[in-house]
């Protein structure tokens, strides 16, 4: 039987422990990075998270005024100015109707559909976020999903609009 | 429902409804000048005619407007400005955006009008029933969409076919023409052009209109509001509401009454008076007005208008305020004089012991006997009376009591006595002297 033998030798040492040094930064360096990637929200899902929260966070003691504010801290021009001016006066006599007094925060996010610039249309995405909504008088808690529209203007996303239920069943046939 | 009122809104619905009648239809709006129509609810000038109720802007659930998910407890209700007449005839002027879902539901909406009365036509407006009913609602649609939402032709077109036919109207959105992009349109158009893109619409009863009836209609006039009509009941007239003026009140003056002697300063009784003169003895009454004080309520005559026209009622204004001077006139007058007990036993005692048989002739009479009695009110309503007892013949020395006692009628007003009767007195004195001769002894005098 043929025996082999394996000589380290001084030089194979060294080379050894520069590669796993070598490795081993890349590792601390790269690789959070990456996971990185997959964990923090971005910055159109941030948009599309706060933009929901606001939307929904409605207060019938506060006013309508004090909704719309909210949520003009976090819209687009545009989307404020949907919301005070054609939105908020329509939808402001169901929260006093029903009394609604819920606090909302999005859970999960998921992006529907990326819509590139073109023309004049800013780049805009749809994302599916999903939310708890606490009634600030019995503490339930609600979940479930509204799909919102944001877009990007000069690079910093803002929240557009919460589609309407009709939206998201014509994009679902689509 | 929420409740607001836009004083420009009148004048825009009659300015929408010349630019959309005149921008939309290829038949010219028909004038009626009869009793229907828009003339039920403007007069010549633009203003609102008695009667028509002005609803103001409504926002109130609609089932064909578009809602978010049913767990977020929001939906997006249909606004619009009202108008009703007491016919029930009824002006919607939608939102803008609320009239773009009314034309993607043109049926639920009642934009077209529902259950086949489509075939009214109501005169001067817009006759939107009428074009939908002769063929021409895909145009209006069409045109109605193309203007609303900036659509192309053809986009427009399938989406007025689409909302004529009950389709889902949704399903022709394009996925970058999405309805946030349409209401920001909508918005722009409105402020730049002044909302000129709204419409006036006219329904024949209120109960047809997506809007439904104002309780204050079907309260007046049931039959307007579809509803059965109510049995004719023999309404008492509403009584007057009771005069909120205050309670009458009475003010009664203080009388002022004197009696007392005359002439002469020293009266000596007729016996020892050769000329008998007596004395005088005067009685003065006066007793001032009462003061009753009611007030009127003063009524004026209102015009109350509601649905079923004009009434005029009374309606308390003020409270007039009447001052009367009343009377309270004399009926008895009793002075009499009388000597005091002091007089009495020292006419007795004293001077019976001096002249024998000495008595009391005369100690009380009336003087009433010895004078005249004048009685009477004047115009102001003061009441007096006067006794002037002249040369009353007092037979008896000492002290009189004079007293004068009258009285009073009360006072009345239509009738009704304000104050009661009442007696008055008075008090007064006088001295009768008499001359008594005294021996005296000379000689003890130096």
């Amino acid at each position: 039987m043929k025996r082999k033998e394996f000589v380290i030798r001084p030089k194979h040492l060294i080379i050894g422990l520069l590669v796993f040094i070598a490795v081993a930064i890349l590792g601390f360096a790269i690789v959070p990075q990456v996971i990185s990637n997959f964990t923090t929200p971005k910055p159109a899902e941030i948009a599309a998270r706060e933009g929901a929260q606001a939307f929904l966070s409605t207060d019938f003691e506060q006013g309508q005024e004090a909704w719309v504010n909210n949520v003009c801290k976090v819209a687009s021009y545009e989307g404020c100015t949907i919301i005070k001016q054609t939105i908020a006066p329509m939808l402001w006599a169901s929260v006093e109707r029903g009394e609604v007094r819920q606090t909302c925060q999005a859970v999960q996010a998921e992006l529907v559909t990326d819509t590139p610039a073109k023309g004049e249309k800013a780049h805009s995405q749809v994302w599916k976020v999903t939310l708890e909504c606490v009634d600030a008088k019995t503490t339930k808690a609600n979940t479930g999903d509204v799909n919102v529209l944001v877009s990007e203007h000069e690079q910093s996303w803002k929240f557009d609009f919460v589609l309407f239920t009709q939206e998201i069943q014509n994009a679902d046939q689509q | 429902m929420q409740i607001s009122n836009n004083s420009r809104t009148t004048f825009l619905a009659i300015l929408v409804l010349a630019l959309v009648a005149s921008t939309f239809f290829t038949t010219p709006a028909q004038a009626d000048e009869g009793t229907t129509g828009w003339g039920n609810f403007f007069d010549a000038d633009g203003n609102l005619l008695p009667g028509v109720i002005e609803a103001g802007e409504i926002t109130q659930p609609a089932n064909w407007m578009p809602d978010f998910p049913d767990w977020t407890g929001l939906s997006v209700d249909a606004t619009y400005h009202q108008y009703v007449a007491p016919s029930g005839e009824t002006i919607l002027v939608p939102s803008t955006t609320t009239l773009f879902f009314m034309a993607m539901n043109p049926q639920e909406s009642g934009l077209v009008g529902a259950n086949g009365q489509i075939a009214s036509g109501f005169g001067l407006g817009v006759e939107l029933a009428g074009q939908v009913a002769s063929g021409n609602g895909v145009n209006f649609l069409s045109a109605l969409f193309q203007n609303l939402a900036g659509m192309n032709q053809v986009d427009a077109d399938q989406f007025a076919d689409a909302a004529i036919n009950g389709q889902d109207a949704w399903s022709l959105f394009s996925p970058d023409s999405d309805v946030a992009t349409l209401l920001n349109l909508f918005y722009q158009l409105s402020q730049n052009d002044g909302n000129v893109y709204l419409l006036a619409l006219l329904y024949e009863s209120c109960s047809n209109s997506p809007a439904g009836c104002p309780a204050e209609l079907c309260a007046a006039n049931p039959v307007a509001c579809g509803l059965p009509a109510t049995p004719e009941v023999e309404v008492e007239p509403t009584p007057t509401e009771p005069p909120t003026c205050p309670g009458p009140s009475v003010s009664q003056g203080h009388p002022s009454l004197s009696i007392t002697p005359g002439d002469p300063p020293y009266p000596v009784v007729v016996g020892q008076d050769p000329d008998k003169r007596g004395a005088d003895v005067n009685a003065n009454v006066s007793i001032p007005p009462v003061i009753f004080t009611w007030y009127e309520p003063i009524y004026e005559e209102v015009n109350h208008c509601n649905a079923l026209g004009c009434k005029t009622r009374l309606e308390f204004k003020e409270c007039r305020v009447h001052h009367e001077n009343l009377p309270e006139r004399i009926n008895t007058v009793n002075a009499r004089a009388e000597l005091s007990g002091e007089s009495r036993n020292w006419i007795v005692n004293d001077l019976g012991s001096k002249w024998y048989g000495a008595y009391v002739h005369q100690g009380s009479f009336n003087l009433a006997q010895y004078g005249s009695l004048s009685n009477g009110c004047d115009g102001g309503g003061t009441c007096s009376a006067t006794l002037a007892a002249q040369k009353v013949p007092f037979a008896d020395p000492g002290l009189f009591n004079l007293s004068i006692v009258v009285g009073t009628n009360g006072t009345y007003w239509n009738g009704q006595q304000i104050t009661p009767p009442r007696v008055l007195s008075d008090r007064g004195e006088l001295k009768v002297y008499v001359i008594l001769p005294t021996l005296i002894d000379a000689s003890t005098n130096p």
